[in-house]
């Protein structure tokens, strides 16, 4: 188990790098200098030779992706070139507001998703599949920010249940940070549940056709121990993969959502990072969100492994 | 005469796709007795899967049951409740897969495999006493090392041990009727002979009643005491193996013995050797379903009897049956 999990992480190494290369040359090809973006146009031509100078525009690609590197193996990535904070620190003090949204915005999507995706995938066909069916393409067509928009109007501006935005630390209020987080998780959860729901119904279903179900009801087994401990349990190591790809929704889901319930978390960092055009920051978060993307799914990836007594584990 | 454990009569199963109806399985009915292997041989296709599926009320959809009687000993399945039924299966009568490496469940080791059979249809049995059940059933269809096994997951097993695992779940809890469908198409040939020889014992053993399904009418020949031979949904031709084999009474079963290729050579994978096709199960032909393929007919000169009218399954001398117009002239 050790070694395939050492393989398979030593196998993300140069996917990483890649990754890295694509950040810092994706930044560079965006039209536009970040100086003169930043003090307008007719700004005054020594400033702006003095700040390429500061953040090192000026010199060789290679050598400013060399240092870039150099600086990210240390955790340092730069210092904003709006804000001449260091990046790490920014980002930092935004994790919790995401993680608590993003947690939150996943659990909702697989309590939806999860028994919607089971209940169609085990009776194909059925009316309750075409029902859930017509759900999750109904919920694909819908953009986040209009379901956001809509909850809002409803839940706080109508029926005035909870707020409509803003964000408090858990640990300064816990009961006002939840009543907070419940809109935008349930707009996340909202807008990944359809994905969730349609890799969980195709992994169901193919399960429900494998062979040892029909023979699971020839020994006289109870429904409810062949769907949990046949097809569910087989279903399991696809659906660990699934929910690694959701990811991918999960952290496009946010940014959104961030913006739209003013929540101060990385996703608002991408958001303006990129309207203002602040390299440094947008190579970081390019560079952290892809690594995350690729972390998890490497997880998902040894717990799929470790699910399937199949996989020789050598 | 032993009692008979299985009683068939008239059955039917339709599968409705998109406005046609294919007539799988159509007005069959036969017996099993206790300690009798009767096996049920037939091109692929031609509805033994079905009947068996039919016999343990697990039709997938959109198949279902149209007509007719399955009565097991003295209860009709027919009046059962869906769960009453799930509690037949498995211990009065069982399946056994015609794959086992597929039909085991891959993320269960063996033993909690054969366990979960006890667990349902035992409830009162202690936990404690299921180990040694298990080792006991493992040893009795002649697994090597069962107290190894138990702990390994299917796929560590050869195909053969997977049967016999696949034995020893459907003979656990003597079962009245055992139904074996293809048991040994997926193994190789010494394997095949091992696992016939398994049913034989079993037989021997507990005087369970097997119904045998097959396409092949060696193994028929090998193992079983009585024979229905199935063509497009029906029984043509049914008796004892012996006379059946040597003295065919529906061109049908003559041509399927025709079909087994000589002494030594390898058994068929399938039955190719009979010219044509089965015809389609939505819309059987008006007369003998066989007519078309029918060298017999041929012979005849074509009679138009064949065409226009559907022969029945007639009683011959005692318990032999055909479905043909011109059974003399095949026996002849
Ligand atoms: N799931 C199904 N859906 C539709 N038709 C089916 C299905 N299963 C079986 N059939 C029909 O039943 C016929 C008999 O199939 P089967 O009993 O599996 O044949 P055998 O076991 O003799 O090879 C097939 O030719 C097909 O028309
Ligand atoms: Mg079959």
């Amino acid at each position: 188990m050790l070694r395939y999990a050492l393989g398979r992480i030593l196998l993300a190494v140069p996917l990483l790098f890649g990754l890295s290369v694509l950040s810092f040359v994706y930044v560079r090809l965006i039209p536009g200098d970040p100086v003169t973006a930043m003090l307008g146009v007719n700004s005054n031509p020594t400033v702006v030779a003095q700040l390429r100078e500061q953040f090192g525009l000026d010199r060789p690609l290679l050598g400013q992706y060399g240092d870039w590197l150099a600086g990210v193996m240390r955790g340092d990535f730069g210092v904003s070139f709006r804000s001449q904070l260091p990046i790490s620190t920014i980002i930092v003090d935004r994790i919790p507001a995401t993680l608590q949204l993003a947690g939150a915005g996943l659990v909702v999507s697989l309590l939806i998703a999860i028994p919607a995706g089971v209940a169609a995938g085990m009776r194909p066909g059925s009316r309750l599949d075409s029902l859930i069916t017509s759900a999750t393409l109904f919920g694909l067509a819908v953009p986040a920010f209009f379901l956001g928009t809509l909850l809002m109007l409803f839940f706080s501006l109508k029926l005035n249940l909870v707020p409509s935005q803003g964000y408090v630390p858990f640990a300064d209020d816990p009961a006002q940070s939840l009543r907070l987080t419940v809109l935008p998780a349930l707009t996340l959860g909202l807008a990944i549940s359809p994905y969730l729901a349609r890799l969980t119904r195709s992994a169901v279903l193919e399960t429900a056709q494998e062979p040892f179900v029909p023979f699971a009801r020839a020994k006289g087994l109870a429904p409810r121990k062949i769907s949990i401990g046949y097809v569910l349990r087989n279903a399991l190591p696809s659906l660990v993969a699934a929910l690694g790809l959701t990811v991918a929704s999960l952290m496009a889901g946010s940014i959104v959502v961030e913006a739209l319930f003013n929540w101060p978390g990385t996703g608002r960092l991408v958001t303006g990072a990129v309207t203002e055009r602040d390299y440094a920051m947008v190579e970081a978060l390019l560079l952290i969100y892809g690594g995350l993307f690729i972390a998890v799914n490497l997880a998902c990836e040894i717990a799929q492994s470790l699910l399937d007594p199949r996989v020789r584990l050598t | 005469m032993a009692t008979v454990v299985l009683q068939v009569r008239d059955l039917a199963v339709e599968f409705s796709l998109r406005g046609s109806v294919a007539r799988a399985v159509d007005g069959v009915g036969f017996d099993v007795r206790a300690g009798e292997i009767v096996g049920m041989v037939g091109e692929s296709g031609s509805g033994k899967s079905v009947t068996m599926l039919a016999l343990l009320g697990l039709v997938p959809r959109p198949g279902r049951i149209v007509a007719g009687s399955v009565r097991l000993r003295d209860i009709d399945l027919g009046t059962l409740s869906l769960r009453e039924l799930a509690q037949l299966r498995g211990r009065q009568m069982a399946l056994i897969p015609s794959d086992a490496g597929a039909a085991l469940n891959p993320v269960t080791r063996i033993g909690a495999q054969v366990g979960e059979g006890l667990a349902a249809h035992l409830p009162d049995l202690p936990r404690a006493e299921r180990p040694g059940r298990i080792l006991d059933i493992l040893r009795r269809v002649g697994l090597p090392r069962p107290e190894h096994q138990v702990r390994r997951y299917p796929h560590e097993l050869s195909g053969g041990m997977q049967q016999r695992v696949a034995v020893a779940m459907g003979v656990q809890l003597g079962p009245d009727l055992l139904i074996a469908d293809e048991p040994t198409t997926a193994l190789d040939v010494t394997i095949q002979a091992q696992i016939l020889r398994l049913l034989l014992d079993v037989r021997e053993q507990s005087g369970t009643g097997i119904l045998f399904v097959t396409h092949d009418m060696t193994t028929v020949a090998e193992i079983c005491d009585r024979v229905l031979v199935m063509y497009a949904g029906q029984i043509v031709e049914s008796g004892p193996v012996v006379e059946v084999c040597t003295a065919p009474a529906h061109p049908y079963t003559r041509a399927l013995l025709d079909a087994i290729p000589p002494l030594g050579g390898d058994p068929p994978e399938q039955l190719t050797t009979i010219p044509g096709a089965p015809p389609d199960p939505r819309a059987w032909p008006a007369g003998c379903r066989f007519a078309e393929r029918c060298w017999l007919r041929e012979r005849l000169g074509n009679p138009e009897k064949c065409t226009s009218l559907a022969p029945d399954l007639a009683d011959l001398e005692s318990e032999r049956r055909s479905r043909c117009h011109f059974t003399e002239a095949v026996v002849r």
